[in-house]
């Protein structure tokens, strides 16, 4: 019964990331910085991380990311958003270690949006073979501060609300990789 | 609302953002004002090296990859006007005035970088 739940849940999760990414994609944030994104999906990597763990959460994200490929990406597209994804799933979890006494929702939902720009910056260096892209660097971390703090936010009203529910198991630290 | 961890992160981000922005001024600094030459670079290989400063009238050169692209050279001044793709982050990065200002189509790998002149050291021999 449990697998069967996790199964739908996390299926329902990927679409939903799915969803908000192409929404995300339609909304702009400041000319002045192309490319940054609210970054609306990252709250299911949040909720993912809280509930499943790593693991999952690793999962979900790829899966994501493939899936806006073939709806609407290009494959550099693909390839900067794994990577800045992976990284912050990475980070996240490691915060999470410490959740909730020392971190909250907020602050690990910020680390994770300044590692994943940080991620997708390296990567972009890297494909276009310049080092000058790190010139966006401190817009781009404030930028991350910003939309992590809201997207901590949302997170954080998600997972109260499944816990209130007892829609899943709620465990305070998730389980292991 | 705000936990001990919070303010470590809170802390390390400051410096985090302090500090790219501050390297990347030291950066130019040392970098010098030199003549600005602007590349045009598809896929790695250099298509064009322009130098803004002796730009005498308008000029527009045509790029193409999967999609097309239109550049606009003036005096001191570069940038994509048009361009086919779907995100356009290429055209809505603007005008590249400063050494390193930099725009790219990142679909068709599309790079106009602004650089010094060849005098910038990458390493020394003796």
């Amino acid at each position: 019964m449990d697998k069967t739940r996790k199964i739908v849940f996390l299926s329902m999760m990927i679409s939903m990331a799915l969803v908000l990414s192409v929404i995300d994609s339609r909304i702009p944030i400041l000319p002045a910085l192309p490319g940054v994104k609210i970054g609306l999906a990252n709250i299911i990597s949040l909720v993912i991380l809280r509930f499943y763990g790593f693991k999952d959460a690793i999962i979900v994200s790829i899966i994501r990311c493939f899936l806006t490929w073939f709806f609407h990406g290009s494959l550099i597209a693909l390839v900067l958003s794994t990577s800045g994804g992976i990284l912050s799933i990475f980070v996240m979890w490691l915060l999470f270690k410490g959740y909730p006494k020392y971190f909250s929702m907020m602050g690990i939902s910020i680390c994770g949006a300044v590692s994943h720009n940080i991620g997708q910056i390296s990567m972009a260096s890297i494909i276009l073979q310049t080092s000058y892209v790190f010139s966006y660097l401190p817009y781009l971390l404030i930028a991350g501060v910003v939309s992590g703090y809201g997207i901590g936010f949302l997170g954080k009203y998600i997972c109260n609300f499944i816990e209130k529910e007892k829609l899943l198991d709620s465990k305070w630290m998730p389980p292991s990789v | 609302m705000l936990k001990k961890g919070d303010l470590i992160i809170g802390v390390v981000i400051l410096m985090l953002i302090s500090i790219s922005f501050f390297g990347i001024k030291v950066y130019k600094h040392f970098s010098g004002d030199t003549a600005h030459t602007a590349l045009v670079i598809q896929d790695g290989k250099t298509l064009y090296s322009i130098e803004l400063d002796t730009v005498s009238d308008t000029k527009s050169i045509r790029v193409d990859g999967k999609y097309k692209h239109v550049i606009l050279v003036e005096h001191g001044k570069i940038r994509f006007s048009e361009a086919d793709c779907p995100d356009k982050i290429c055209v809505r990065t603007g005008w590249l005035t400063e050494l390193g200002d930099i725009a790219a189509c990142i679909p068709d790998r599309i790079v106009i970088k602004v650089e010094g002149n060849k005098d910038n050291v990458d390493s020394v021999s003796y």
